[in-house]
This record gives C-alpha cells, structure tokens and sequence, in this order.
C-alpha cells in the first residue's frame, strides 16, 4: 500500500514539474492557437457544407470528419509538445538528478506521458465549444461525441507515449520530433498496407496494428474490447521501449 | 573509523576503453576526501559509480555498510551528487528548483527547515526567487551544491565544483566545501592539487583508470616534499662553482636561467634533509649571492614527478 503512495507521488512530483515547464513555455500557447485556427476554419467549413442540420447529418458531415482530423493533426503535434520532455533533460545534465533521485525509470516516464496528455487534454477541451455551438442548433447525439471524444484522447496518448519514446533516443529536439513523426507515421502506413494486400487476414493483422483503425471504432460508436486492449498494449510497448533506452545509458 | 564508502575491485569498460581498472577506494567517515587525477583519469566514472548512476563491469560498492548495488534506493538518499556539468533547469526559480530535488529524494517533514538552512548555508538568500538561468557561474555552481545538500545527505560528491569558477567564486566554494566537513563525508574530485591540499584530510591519487597512492595529506605531502626546487640568484657565474654543484648527490637536476641582474640556477633536489645551510654556503663562498628562495613547487609538477614514476 505505502509502495503504490510512494509511486503515485513519485509520478505526481514531476508531473507537476513537467506541466509547469509546458505551460511556462510558449510553446504550447503558439500550438493551442495554430490547432484553433485549423480546428475552427474545419468546423466552420464542414458545417456550411451540411445543408440539412439534423441529428444524423451533423453526425456524418460535421462531427466524424472534425474528430478524424483532429486525431490527424495530433499526430503532428504530439511529437512537437514531447519533443523536449528527454532530450531536452539530456542536454542541460538535468537527466542525471532525475536518475540519481529516488524516482524509479517507471515514475519518471508516466509523469513525463501525464504532464503531456493533460497539456493535450487542454488543447482539445477548446474545440468543446463545437458541441456547444451544435447544441444550440438542437443536436442531441451526445453519446457519439463522448466516445469521439474519448477515442481521440487515447489515440493522442498513444502518440505521446511514442514522442516520449523518441525524445529518449536523442539529445536534439528536432531530431526527436523527427523521430516521433516518422515512427507514428510509419504506423499509420500500416493500414495502408493492408489495404495494398490481397490477403484479408494479413489486411486484417495490418489493419490491427494501426492506431486509426481503432480510433475510427471510437468515433464510430461501435468500440469492442480489442480497441482497448491495442491501445493500452501499445502504449506499455513503447514505455517499455523508452524505459530500456534510458536503461541503455548506463551501459 | 568505519567507512562511508568503499570500493572493492572496481572495473569499468566503456566500449573500447578501461575506465577504470580494479581500482580500491576507502573513504572514511567524516572526512573530505580529495579525489585527484588528470582529465580522463576516471574520476567522474568513480563518482558516478558510487552515486548509482552507471554500474560498474565488475566490483562491490559498499555505501555506509550497505551494498549499493543491490540496494540502490536505499542509498540514493544517502549520497549527494554535484555532478560535473551541473544539472540546472535553467527556467525554475531557486527557491522551487531546491524544493523539487527535495520531493524526487523524498521530503522529510523537516524538509523545509532544511531548505532554509541549506540556502542561509549556500548564501543564496539573495537569489533565492531568481531564475536559475539568469544567475553568474558561481551562483549556479552554488545553486548546484545545494542541490546535494537540500535532502539531507550524509556523503557528498563533487565532482570537479570549481571549474571554470572566478577566483573569488573559488574562494566562496572552498569556504562552503570546509563548512560542510562538520555534518558530511566529502569526496572532492580536482584535477588541481593546490585545491585538495588546504581542505582535505585524505587523499588519492588516480590516473589512467588506477589508483597511485592512497592515504592522509600528510604521508602523501610528505611524499612530495621529497622534491624540493631551490631558486637561487646569483652575481655570475664561475665553472668550478656549476662543476661542483653538479657532483653533489643530492642535486637532482640543474637549470640556469639568464636573468636581468646575472644568472638564475634553478636546483632540484631530493630527500628529507634541510641542505639549505650548506648549499648556501658553498654557493656564496664561490661568488656573489643576491637571493635565495625555495621555490614552492606547484603540486602540479609534484602531480607529474608522482605519475612518472
Ligand atoms: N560514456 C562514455 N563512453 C565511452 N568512454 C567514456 C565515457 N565516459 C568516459 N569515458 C572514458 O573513460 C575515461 C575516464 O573518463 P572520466 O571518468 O570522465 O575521467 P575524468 O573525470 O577523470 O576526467 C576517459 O578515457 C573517457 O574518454
Ligand atoms: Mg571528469
């Protein structure tokens, strides 16, 4: 019991450390705005294009597309709003009074992976103002946009879990955001993959391995226990991975 | 005395290169221990050894008693480390930056009495709200000590912490360092022997990943005061005097240097007893002697006759 308070305080230590840093930066205020930008001028220009504002239709035409780019255009941004979170520890030696402290590799990376994501969650809670703007036209599908919602938080996970992964590998932020596209958008290449093949299991298997195939369960409505079971294998994959690249420094 | 830290045969390969090779470190309790070599003898590789931040190839770590490299939370509350690049965030206040090495070594709940007396201590009550990037060298340097000392730390490790320092930064640091001995084991790592010799009471010497010599100040000084450099001034010069000083069996070597009022010799000599008297003497009797001085060797040179050998 003392074990796990010991963990969570551990973890909540430098998460509140990490989000100060974000948050004291720029850099997600340059990032909120330029993701506003986009995400309003999408709204704007997919709800001129509904014509009829029915339930099913603000569905189909409005929200389904705005949350497939929202997760689209997170994928650019995760490995930007993790880039600094090791590479940057690395450079200033700051790495070494976190690896001598008593935080274990473990608390080190899930407060690193929190701080993001709930810098993430702020970003996407300022797009709660398209419901808002739906509901006064009388939308009332809310189950939808929860689980949209909820679908593009977990994939926004995923994608820091693996921009953490890639600022551990390197020293240099531009590399690491680099790093972080090319591994997400590899991934994303698989269910292209799948596409190209004649196979369906291989399809299927390829299909499996991408995080928008189980994203677009979310958005759907139709999430089955597999979407989670990826996403959160995923996601101890690639912490797992970040944990033996931090390890590997020790030679 | 028992031993705050103890290394026992400790190896360490980079790939390529034998950092460190079987090397035996003893540090007492309540000392400062000066740790000496050239740039990549394998002090920092020690250090960072000791303090559980790279496992050593092969080897026991013993830190108070306890093996730490079996046992690494339990002796990472124990040790300070000052590593050599000092691990600042540039952007967080003094006050926050102490607090949070505080909370990732685990706070105690005299945890903010120890920050007040750490900083009164560190004499960083001036800066105490200021950004850490914004301060000069000596202050971040000091900023970073107290940063090994904010959670309550028995043994400190510093490695090389007046390095690029100003004089009078120098100054504050080794003040500090002294301050410190009455809580703290200290083990001081240097390239400068000058520095170790006015605060530490135990000493080694390590080069090319192996330990030269071990033991109190006094024994290795003594060591070193064997080599003695006599400066003496001379009128001019007559060859029976340069005959004879060179047949002496104490004079190790002989340099004569030219000098705006005649010649300079510069006379090396070894062994424990005082020859001053006669040198002198026999010097004088052979021709006009303006001045004669021992030349305080600079422990860097003392350094370099010890590794020769
Ligand atoms: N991470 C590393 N990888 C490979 N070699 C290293 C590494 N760190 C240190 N070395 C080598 O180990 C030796 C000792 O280095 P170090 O302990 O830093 O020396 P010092 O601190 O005494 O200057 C040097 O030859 C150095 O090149
Ligand atoms: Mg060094």
């Amino acid at each position: 019991m003392t074990k796990v308070k010991v963990l969570v305080r551990g973890t909540y230590v430098l998460m509140k450390k990490e989000l100060k840093e974000n948050f004291l930066s720029p850099m997600v205020y340059i990032l909120s705005a330029l993701f506003c930008i986009l995400m309003g001028w999408l709204f704007f220009n997919y709800l001129i294009a509904s014509k009829e504002l029915t339930d099913q239709t603000l569905t189909q035409s409005v929200l389904l597309p705005i949350f497939g780019n929202m997760n689209f255009i997170f994928l650019f941004l995760a490995p930007i709003l993790t880039m600094r979170s090791f590479a940057e520890e690395k450079k200033l030696h700051t790495l070494e009074l976190l690896l001598t402290s008593r935080l274990s590799h473990f608390e080190i990376i899930i407060g690193k992976i929190l701080a993001n994501f709930i810098t993430s969650a702020f970003m996407i809670s300022l797009t709660l103002i398209f419901p808002i703007v739906l509901a006064m036209s009388g939308y009332s599908h809310w189950s939808i946009v929860f689980s949209s919602y909820g679908g593009v938080l977990l994939s926004v996970l995923c994608y820091i879990t693996v921009g953490c992964f890639a600022s551990s590998m390197t020293e240099n932020l531009v590399v690491s955001a680099l790093l972080g596209f090319c591994i997400l958008l590899g991934l994303m290449l698989f269910s292209i993959t799948g596409n190209a093949t004649n196979n369906l299991l291989l399809a299927q298997f390829f299909q499996y391995l991408a995080i928008p195939f189980h994203f677009e369960s979310f958005v759907r409505g139709g999430i089955r226990s597999f979407n989670f079971i990826y996403l959160f294998s995923f996601m101890g994959f690639f912490t797992y991975l970040t944990h033996l690249s931090l390890e590997s420094r020790r030679w | 005395m028992s031993l705050a830290i103890h290394l026992k045969d400790v190896t360490k390969v980079y790939p390529g290169v034998t950092a460190l090779d079987n090397i035996n470190l003893q540090v007492k309790k309540g000392t400062i221990h000066g740790f000496i070599g050239p740039n990549g003898a394998g002090k920092s590789t020690t250090m960072k050894i000791i303090a559980g931040l790279i496992p050593p190839t092969s080897g026991f770590v013993e830190v108070d008693g306890i093996e730490a490299l079996k046992n690494p939370s339990e002796v990472s509350g124990r040790i300070g480390l000052l590593p050599e690049q000092p691990p600042l965030y540039l952007g967080m206040r003094v006050e926050d930056y102490l607090r949070f090495s505080q909370e990732i070594n685990g706070a105690q709940e005299e945890g903010q009495a120890l920050l007040e007396k750490i900083i009164e201590r560190c004499r960083l009550q001036d800066v105490r709200k200021r950004l850490i990037g914004n301060l000069s060298k000596g202050f971040k340097q000091r900023v970073a000590m107290a940063q090994a000392l904010v959670y309550g730390a028995d043994i400190i490790i510093l490695d090389e912490p007046t390095v690029g320092l100003d004089p009078n930064a120098i100054v504050d640091v080794r003040d500090l360092i002294h301050e410190l001995k009455k809580e703290h084991t200290i083990l001081l790592s240097t390239h400068q022997l000058h520095e170790v010799a006015r605060i530490c009471d135990e000493v080694t010497i390590i080069d090319k990943g192996k330990i030269l010599r071990t033991g109190p100040l006094e024994v290795i000084q003594s060591e070193f005061s064997a080599f003695k450099t006599y400066e003496v001034l001379v009128k001019s010069l007559s060859q029976t005097l340069k005959d004879s000083l060179r047949a002496k069996s104490f004079i190790q070597g002989l340099d004569i240097l030219d000098h705006p009022e005649g010649k300079l010799l510069r006379i090396r000599v070894q062994g424990e007893d005082d020859i001053r008297g006669t040198l002198a003497r026999d010097i004088a009797n052979e021709c006009s002697l303006l001045e004669f001085r021992e030349r305080k060797m600079e422990l860097e040179e003392v350094f370099r006759e010890v590794v020769r050998d």
